[in-house]
């Protein structure tokens, strides 16, 4: 079991340390985009990469429909990561999306986790009555016709290919490092498991501490998102990174390491 | 920038990993509606829609960064006046003097565009055709099934023993009964084959719908006596039309025997006939299971039924509705089905063209 979740989720352990840090990669990505941010920690943790089911180089065989139709399954990837390696003690670093799914994770399973650390995370994209999400329904629906545009020539025309040449698995790498998905139906149910998810509730149920580190001018997540988050999130530290756009990791990697070496050798003396 | 660049037929522009514009060339300048002296004011997150924000966060950066460039992206961007404008893009990443750039390319694709929408749009119709194909199979299968096996069963047991003449007559009644149910069903499939190949044949003769609504309500008459439902006919003395007059009987049958279906026992069903502008108006009124709004514009697509919990209390294979349109348009009439709701009632209203008698 613990081997198949292992190859399952494509995971990969490394580092000269022992205090486990698992970075959680956010939706249309994978493992690889940490790229930038894994050096900064290997001399002192123990770092563990994966790829959630369905994305980067994961097993797509053992993609359920329902079990990833909303972030629950995507959470049990995570704690049946940490017991696959018998981990506890845990640092999660989650971007985007994977931010609610870690929380969900040490809801699950709050022995398992020592710190969450939450990059540009929102309990809830869409715009309720008494809540600024930044997005309407239909803005997903435009995503999601945009997900459709852009994978039409590896959805409709390459994916047959790929299946009649499986001597020619480079046709199936394209793809995969292109959009980091193999496959444009469960990047389309992974759209709709984020932007549709609604996690507020949960969140006063959090016993992990947490850092929710927010763009100054977050393309996806309005400010107002992180504050809402450190209100309702007991226990949680807010720290306001100066910069545009969604993924500050890729971004700005030296920044965002700094936030979260500050933070850890803020909480560990 | 070179003057080969600033009027090249393609937009070309430089921006930050923040999005933050760093040179642009007039080609773009032009498409977006902006002057060159706000350069320093333009940024990616202006021209993309909230839709394309979010595709540009999740895929096109990321893939940018990851592999230095990324190839054929569709953007819709917003030009100054509120234009969308499709765009193919593709950019590669630059270090220049220590800092990296990405340079983008951009090129309008307004007639691929809507090309490519259509394409998506035929693939996701044929794929529901598909799949509602399957489901209609599956429904056939059962459907003949169902019959044949009442059929089977009672040979086997006339076979096996001999039967007292009541048990034998029931027998031979179930028998009958399957074998008619099993001819309309074939029947239905047949015509709809001829419909889909353009085979259907009509007879062309003056006939009198008041005459076919009263064959068709004698023919129905004694399901809705079993179920003790009140059929009234509200008819105007005559009317006319040109057509095939056993096909006009099919539509009159399939109306009456769905509202029968359709209500539940001592409900009511009613037929009206009235001659307006020129045309035959015939109504099938019920006050029965009625059709949800959701269902109501697909009540006469092929291969369509209400849904599978419906189809299950309810025999048939839900073609009656497309045939009898059908045959409605080939009089040269129109057919449509109006319900307030479910457990409301449903009314089909047909027009054809009235001929005066001679």
């Amino acid at each position: 079991m613990a081997q198949n979740v292992l190859e399952r989720n494509n995971v990969k352990v490394f580092g000269n340390g022992t205090q486990p840090l698992i970075f959680a990669h956010g939706f249309g990505c994978g493992q690889n985009m940490w790229r930038f941010m894994t050096p900064a920690f290997e001399e002192n943790y123990q770092i563990i990469l994966f790829d959630y089911v369905g994305s980067g180089k994961s097993d797509i065989k053992a993609y359920k429909p329902e079990r990833y139709s909303n972030l629950d399954g995507y959470a049990r990837d995570i704690v049946e990561i940490c017991d696959a390696l018998d981990l506890q003690d845990v640092i999660f670093v989650g971007h985007s999306v994977s931010s609610m799914i870690g929380v969900l994770a040490s809801i699950k399973r709050p022995e398992l986790f020592r710190e969450l650390i939450q990059i540009v995370p929102s309990p809830c994209y869409i715009n309720q009555a008494d809540y600024l999400g930044g997005f309407d329904r239909a803005d997903i629906d435009g995503l999601l016709d945009l997900m459709d545009k852009n994978y039409i020539a590896w959805a409709n025309f390459l994916a047959p290919v790929i299946m009649k040449n499986p001597d020619r698995p480079e046709l199936g790498q394209e793809l995969e490092e292109s959009f980091c998905s193999t496959d444009p139906l469960i990047a389309r149910h992974f759209a709709k498991a984020t932007f549709y998810s609604d996690n507020r509730a949960d969140l006063s149920k959090v016993k992990t501490p947490s850092l929710i580190i927010q763009l100054t001018d977050d393309a996806i997540a309005p400010v107002a998102v992180g504050e809402f988050l450190h209100k309702n999130t007991p226990n949680s530290t807010l720290r306001l990174l100066e910069a545009s756009g969604h993924c500050p990791h890729l971004s700005h990697p030296q920044e965002t390491i700094n936030i979260i070496k500050d933070y850890l050798g803020g909480v560990q003396t | 920038m070179d003057e080969l660049l600033n009027n090249a037929p393609c937009g070309f522009f430089v921006f930050d990993d923040d999005g933050k514009f760093v040179e642009v060339n007039q080609t773009l300048l032009n498409l977006l509606g902006y002057e060159r002296r706000e350069l320093g004011e333009l940024h990616l997150e202006k021209f993309l829609s909230v839709a394309g924000r979010i595709f540009y966060e999740t895929h096109f950066f990321p893939l940018l960064k990851l592999h230095g460039k990324v190839t054929e992206i569709y953007l819709s961007l917003h030009s100054r006046t509120g234009e969308e404008i499709p765009v193919l893009a593709n950019a590669v990443r630059h270090d220049r003097e220590g800092v990296f750039y990405n340079d983008c390319v951009v090129v309008a694709m307004y007639r691929r565009n809507q090309f490519e929408d259509e394409l998506l749009k035929a693939k996701k119709e044929a794929e529901a055709a598909t799949l509602a194909k399957d489901d209609f199979l599956s429904v056939v299968s059962h459907e003949l099934r169902t019959p044949l096996n009442a059929i089977l069963g009672w040979t086997q047991i006339l076979q096996g023993k001999v039967l007292d003449v009541r048990t034998t007559k029931h027998a031979v009644d179930i028998i009958e009964r399957s074998a008619k149910a099993q001819k309309f069903l074939i029947e239905d499939i047949l015509d709809f084959a001829r419909i889909t190949s353009g085979k259907l044949t009509m007879e062309i003769q003056r006939v009198n719908m008041v005459k076919i609504i009263e064959n068709a309500v004698d023919i129905v008459a004694p399901a809705a006596n079993t179920k003790e439902i009140h059929l009234q006919t509200e008819l105007d003395s005559n009317g006319f039309v040109s057509g095939d007059s056993s096909r006009l009987q099919q539509v009159l049958w399939n109306l009456l025997s769905n509202s029968i279906k359709f209500t539940p026992n001592g409900g009511n069903v009613q037929v009206k006939l009235e001659r307006l502008n020129s045309n035959i108006e015939i109504s099938v009124q019920d006050n029965g299971q009625g059709i949800s709004a959701e269902f109501l514009p697909h009540v006469f697509e092929r291969f369509r039924q209400i849904d599978n919990s419906t189809t299950k209390r309810h025999s048939g294979l839900g073609l009656g509705l497309a045939i009898t349109r059908h045959i409605v348009e080939l009089h040269g009439g129109t057919i449509n089905a109006e319900s307030p709701g479910e457990n409301l009632g449903a009314t089909f209203t047909v027009n054809l063209p009235e001929i005066k008698r001679i």
